[in-house]
Formats: structure tokens, C-alpha cells, sequence
């Protein structure tokens, strides 16, 4: 059997970039993952913009709608009913293989190759110290590797607005910004108008940071502004996983095992195997390495170690923001004109920072309605679908959507364990408890209340306010939290688990506090930092 | 086809052609949407459509008859034929007053489709 010096589990955001940096350093490394892909819709898509494909091409249900109609099916608001048939493929699998018991919370995982990046919003904002500190990441080590991985997937931005201190630190090498869509250009300037007194409310607005390439980097194209980046990933400009996948899956000391799920390790003189189930076969296999880089995201990896350590009675604790949306209308763009060209991604980031010292921000962030279809917004709308749709014509290029993430300390009623369950392949399925304390839920009601009057100052009116359901964040964390000692289900800030020699974690498993900003960013730089840092 | 056609022209307020009407068969088939009292009303009595739909949007917004009409929407809107309905674009100042009709109207639909639901299911 051959040994390897890492195994890493896991091709997301944090397992691709872990294994970059153990490939660079010299290592031979594995990677396992559950290999999901799209291999229908993707090459269906032309090179066209998203309102030219709208008017030209007659095979576009298929892609917009599913070859089984299944976007246009009537779904109630719940995490990943956004995701769009050519992202379906990140959730396939995952209700029969990653079984989750919750009242509560209903999270997304993926099994797919790049996990669930392979769809993420592409938002980046870096932890201040204060921020890391809380999370218990060495401030020092991450904003070199926060360097190391910007200039990996390419960032681009507008640096040196009010953004700046919350989204880029000290970042270089950002590229221009890609255009700003005309309804969010007009928030902007009315902040601009009306700063000091917004400042004064404590909020501070500016342009994001975008892992979606503005100038062509390393074979990749610049944004075409299609404005299909939620269907596909034509150019390459955007950072996914995949990205990464590919440019490692060349060099002679990186191998790639595909269509396997990681349920649990042994530990074994010198070495560690991976015990595997093979999703078609479903039979168990095992892969013998060094040491074993565990990157299945916070939940994943937390199945694996639960499933791998003496676990009776434990319970980890769990991270994840809070995140509500509110439609706005800005009414001095209602009827006109929307360019062609733009994209759908976030426009521009508006953050909370009431005790002015970077520790609890909560993030606003503004997208423009400009490729997702009509008719999902018709669902929403209580009036007939005739009448709606004409008014919602009129409307749409005066609506944003503001979503805001909260920051999450770890607090009581939020925790995830093991229980038997005889229906699914691996035995078990991962009870969830999440819970909002009174004072949570007083807290976010006070900032959302606070967000809207700040959007309606900068002229974006709300018309209501949705909390999906807990999870909907799409950003977990803090299952097995740094910790000094060697004290099992935590880790040390190497990442290495506590019992183990040769088990170490390189997700987001390990913070003891999540902040609202987007969270990919900060996983890639830990594993960055974790795999930077382990012994070859 | 006939429930087709009717949920087409409702929505369009125009005729929708053959291709649109099979696709939405299909998609029926496909999504495993029954039948249900409400809808062979509406499809039988296309002057009811609005009202009762109108009244589910409401009441009843995951209605059968809300989600055949909903999925119409997302067939036209896909058909390079229709979706200029469905995009956004620019509108002159008067255009509000067809806005503000269109709205007076679903209103008055909505409160005939409320009076009308109870004998139709």
C-alpha cells in the first residue's frame, strides 16, 4: 500500500489550498474527496451575457430550470434551495450520505470536487487582530498567509475606501474593482454625501473584495461581465477550488482519489489510515499516510473525529452566523435601464462596528437582482402571478438585497453529536442542537433594525425582513475549538488534534469565534498557515 | 394542453404557442403535480384565473393552482419567444399609470377570488 506523507481529506476551499501548500513544500500528498461534479449543464452554457442568452437561446430552461424542471419546482425558503442546476451537483448526494438529526438547524454540506467554494459568493474580508485574537488564530501567521492566498486566487477591489480596515488589513496586490452595478452606485454616492453622519451611527460602507479576477492572472481570464456567475465559471475568473484542483493535479507528488467519503482514521505506528466509504461500492477502504490533514469543513470533520476518538456522551460545541435578508427598493431607480453587462455577486459591503475596536462587526453585504429569474420573486409576492409580474418588471431594477451576518461567540444551546441511525450508509447521523439565547436574538433584532435605518438613509428602503432558517449562513465553525494542552476534540494552534500524533485539522474546526465577515477567505488562510507549519 | 394555454394566455395575456404548452406537460409530469378542484376551475373558466389566484396568494400561497401558475411563469421566462416580459427595462413616467392599473385591478381580483373560493374547492 502506498504511503503518503499527508492524506488530506477534503477538496474544498481548505483541503485544495492545504494541499498546495504541503505539494509546494515537497510532500507527497493524497487527496480524498466525495468528487461530485456537474458533467450536464456546464458545457450547455455559451459565451454569451445573461440577457443575450435570455433572448437568443431556446435551450436555456435547461440550465436556468433543470432537465427535470427542478428550479422551477415551489420550495419554501431553505439553506441551498438557492443554488442554481449548474451548482446543484454541491449538495448531491449529501441527504443520503451525511445525515443530519436537527429542530433547528439545517445546514448545507457538499460531496462535491471543491465542496461547497465551488459556489460560494467570492466575498473576502480579513479578521482584524481583534478578530483573530478572539478566534484564537495567531494574528501574526495568518495576515502573512491572509498575503499568500490573496496572491494565490487573485482579489480584486477598490482599496482605500471605508471598506478598507474591515475587508483588506494590510493586503497588497489587490486588483482595480470590476464595475459597480447603477442601483448600488447610488448608495454609494448618497453615502458619500452623508458620511460623517453614518459614521456616526457607527456604520462604515465601501466596495468588497471579490476573489473574481478584474485583469487576467496565471491563465485565467478576466471578468467578461456575463453576469452569469451563478451558473457558470467560463472564464476561470472567479476563484474556486477546482482552480486550485487542477493546477496541483499535475506535479508528480500529488495524487487525487475521487468518489470516497473519509468516515474515520486509525492511528498506527508512525502513520495514520483513512478509512473510507466508497460511494457507488460502498465498501470500506483504506489509505495509509504520514499524517492526516483533515479539511471536511466543520461538520464533516467532526463526524470523523466523533466516529475516530472514544465519543460516548460528547458533545462539541458549534459556530455558525446568524443571517437574515431584506429586500429594498431604491425608488429613484425603479423603471430604468439596467446595462447588460455587470455581475450579480456582492456590490458593496456595509459593516457595523459599534464599539469602533474591530471585536463585534456585523457585515451587511448589497447584491443587485440582476440574473436570478423573475418568477422566484413572483413566489414571494402576494398578489396573482399576472399582475406581479408586471409590476415586478417594474421594480426589479430598483431592487437590492441586503443580507447581514452576525458574529457568533460560542454560547450555550449549540451542539452537535453522534447518534446511530441504521438508515444511513456510514450508521450514524449528526444530531444538531442550535439554539438562539434571548439576548442573541434582542441583539440582532437591535442591529437588523439598525441596518435598515441605515439603508433607508442611504436610499434603499426594506420592504421586510427574512430569517432563514439557522444554517442558511453557510459558514460553521468551532467544533473543536484551539485550546492549549493536549485535551481531546480540541486542537493545538498547530492544528493538531488533542490524543493524536498524527492527525491535524485545517478548516474552520478550530475557532473559537466566528466573525461576520465572509468566512473563506480566513478558512483558506488557516489551512494555509496549518499546512505551512506541520512537519514534512 | 388545455390548462396550458390557459395558464399561458393568463399570465401573457396573449397566446403562448405549442412548445410552451408541452414543456409545461412535461414539467408537470416531471415535478408530479396532481390535479385539485381549484385548478380544473381555473383551467376550465379562464376568467376565474386571477381571481382565485389572486385569493391563494394570499391564503394559500403553496397552493396547487399557485404552483402550476408560478412554474408557467418560469417556462415563458426561459423562452427567448416571451422573455422580454420578464426582464427588466426601461419605462417612461406614464408607464406608472399601466403600474398602478395593474395593481387597483389585482386588488379587485383578489377581494372577487376570496368571495369565489369557497365554492370552487
Amino acid at each position: 500500500m502506498t504511503h503518503y506523507d499527508f492524506i488530506v481529506a477534503g477538496s474544498g476551499a481548505t483541503g485544495a489550498m492545504a494541499a498546495q501548500t504541503l505539494a509546494q513544500r515537497g510532500a507527497t500528498v493524497l487527496i480524498l474527496d466525495g468528487g461530485r461534479h456537474d458533467d450536464r449543464y456546464a458545457s450547455l452554457i455559451p459565451q454569451k451575457t445573461f440577457v443575450d442568452i435570455r433572448r437568443e437561446e431556446e435551450e436555456q430552461h435547461r440550465y436556468f430550470l433543470g432537465d427535470a424542471f427542478e428550479s422551477a419546482a415551489y420550495r419554501k425558503i431553505a439553506p441551498g434551495v438557492q443554488l442554481t442546476p449548474p451548482r446543484r451537483f454541491i449538495v448531491d448526494a449529501v441527504d443520503e450520505l451525511l445525515k443530519v438529526r436537527s429542530n433547528s438547524f439545517a445546514p448545507v454540506e457538499s460531496l462535491a470536487r471543491g465542496g461547497l467554494a465551488s459556489g460560494w459568493g467570492l466575498h473576502c474580508g480579513v479578521y482584524s487582530d481583534a478578530e483573530l485574537e478572539l478566534a484564537s488564530l495567531p494574528p501574526g501567521d495568518m495576515r502573512a498567509a491572509y498575503q499568500t492566498v490573496a496572491d494565490r486566487i487573485g482579489i480584486s477591489g477598490a482599496a482605500g475606501d471605508d471598506a478598507q480596515p474591515y475587508t483588506y488589513g494590510d493586503l497588497q496586490r489587490i486588483a482595480p474593482p470590476l464595475p459597480l452595478d447603477p442601483t448600488a452606485a447610488l448608495l454609494e454616492s448618497a453615502y458619500q454625501r452623508k458620511r460623517e453622519h453614518i459614521n456616526l451611527r457607527d456604520f462604515h460602507l465601501g466596495r468588497p473584495a471579490l476573489a473574481l479576477l478584474s485583469q487576467p492572472k496565471d491563465g485565467r481570464g478576466a471578468s467578461t461581465l456575463r453576469d452569469m456567475d451563478f451558473y457558470d465559471d467560463a472564464e476561470r475568473a472567479a476563484w474556486r477550488p477546482a482552480i486550485t484542483l487542477d493546477a496541483i493535479a499535475g506535479l508528480p507528488n500529488v495524487a487525487y482519489e475521487s468518489n470516497v467519503l473519509v468516515t474515520r482514521f486509525e492511528e498506527r505506528d508512525g502513520g495514520v489510515d483513512a478509512v473510507v466509504l466508497d460511494i457507488d461500492g460502498r465498501d470500506e477502504r483504506r489509505f495509509t499516510g504520514k499524517r492526516l490533514v483533515l479539511a471536511c469543513g466543520a461538520l464533516g470533520t467532526a463526524r470523523v473525529v466523533l466516529r475516530s476518538l472514544p465519543s460516548e456522551n460528547v458533545r462539541l460545541p458549534l459556530l455558525c452566523n446568524t443571517y437574515t435578508y431584506m429586500p429594498c427598493i431604491v425608488p429613484a431607480r425603479i423603471g430604468r435601464a439596467m446595462p447588460e453587462r455587470g455581475n450579480s455577486l456582492v456590490q458593496l459591503a456595509l459593516f457595523h462596528d459599534p464599539d469602533t475596536a474591530q471585536r463585534d462587526i456585523a457585515v451587511g453585504t448589497i447584491f443587485s437582482y440582476r440574473s436570478l429569474m423573475l418568477f422566484r420573486l413572483l413566489r414571494e409576492t402576494p398578489l396573482n402571478v399576472r399582475d406581479a409580474r408586471i409590476f415586478m418588471q417594474y421594480l426589479l431594477s430598483g431592487l437590492l438585497i441586503a443580507g447581514i451576518d452576525h458574529p457568533q461567540a460560542r454560547s450555550e444551546g449549540k451542539s452537535l453529536w453522534l447518534e446511530p441511525d441504521p438508515t444511513s450508509p456510514t450508521g450514524d447521523a449528526l444530531a444538531i442542537a442550535f439554539d438562539l439565547t434571548a439576548g442573541e436574538l434582542l441583539q440582532y433584532d437591535e442591529r437588523e433594525r439598525a441596518f435598515a435605518q441605515t439603508l433607508r438613509s442611504l436610499g434603499a428602503w426594506p420592504v421586510k425582513r427574512v430569517r432563514p432558517p439557522l444554517g442558511s449562513s453557510i459558514h460553521y465553525a468551532g467544533t473543536l475549538p484551539f485550546a492549549t494542552g493536549q485535551r481531546p476534540f480540541t486542537l493545538d494552534r498547530s492544528g493538531r488534534l488533542g490524543g493524536t500524533q498524527n492527525v491535524f485539522v485545517a478548516d474552520g474546526s478550530g475557532f473559537t469565534f466566528l466573525p461576520a465577515k465572509g468566512l473563506t477567505l480566513s478558512l483558506m488562510a488557516n489551512a494555509h498557515r496549518v499546512a505551512a507549519g506541520l512537519p514534512l | 394542453m388545455n390548462e396550458a394555454r390557459a395558464f399561458g394566455r393568463y399570465i401573457l395575456e396573449r397566446d403562448v404557442d405549442a412548445v410552451t404548452c408541452e414543456r409545461y406537460d412535461r414539467a408537470v409530469r416531471e415535478l408530479g403535480y396532481g390535479d385539485d378542484a381549484t385548478t380544473r376551475f381555473a383551467a376550465g373558466n379562464p376568467w376565474s384565473i386571477a381571481a382565485l389566484d389572486g385569493a391563494l396568494a394570499l391564503a394559500e400561497p403553496d397552493a396547487l393552482l399557485r404552483k402550476k401558475l408560478l412554474l408557467m411563469a418560469a417556462i415563458l421566462e426561459t423562452r427567448p419567444a416571451y422573455c422580454d416580459a420578464f426582464l427588466p427595462r426601461h419605462r417612461l413616467p406614464l408607464d406608472a399609470l399601466s403600474i398602478g392599473y395593474a395593481l387597483l385591478r389585482a386588488a379587485v381580483q383578489t377581494a372577487l377570488g376570496l368571495l369565489l373560493r369557497p365554492f370552487v374547492r
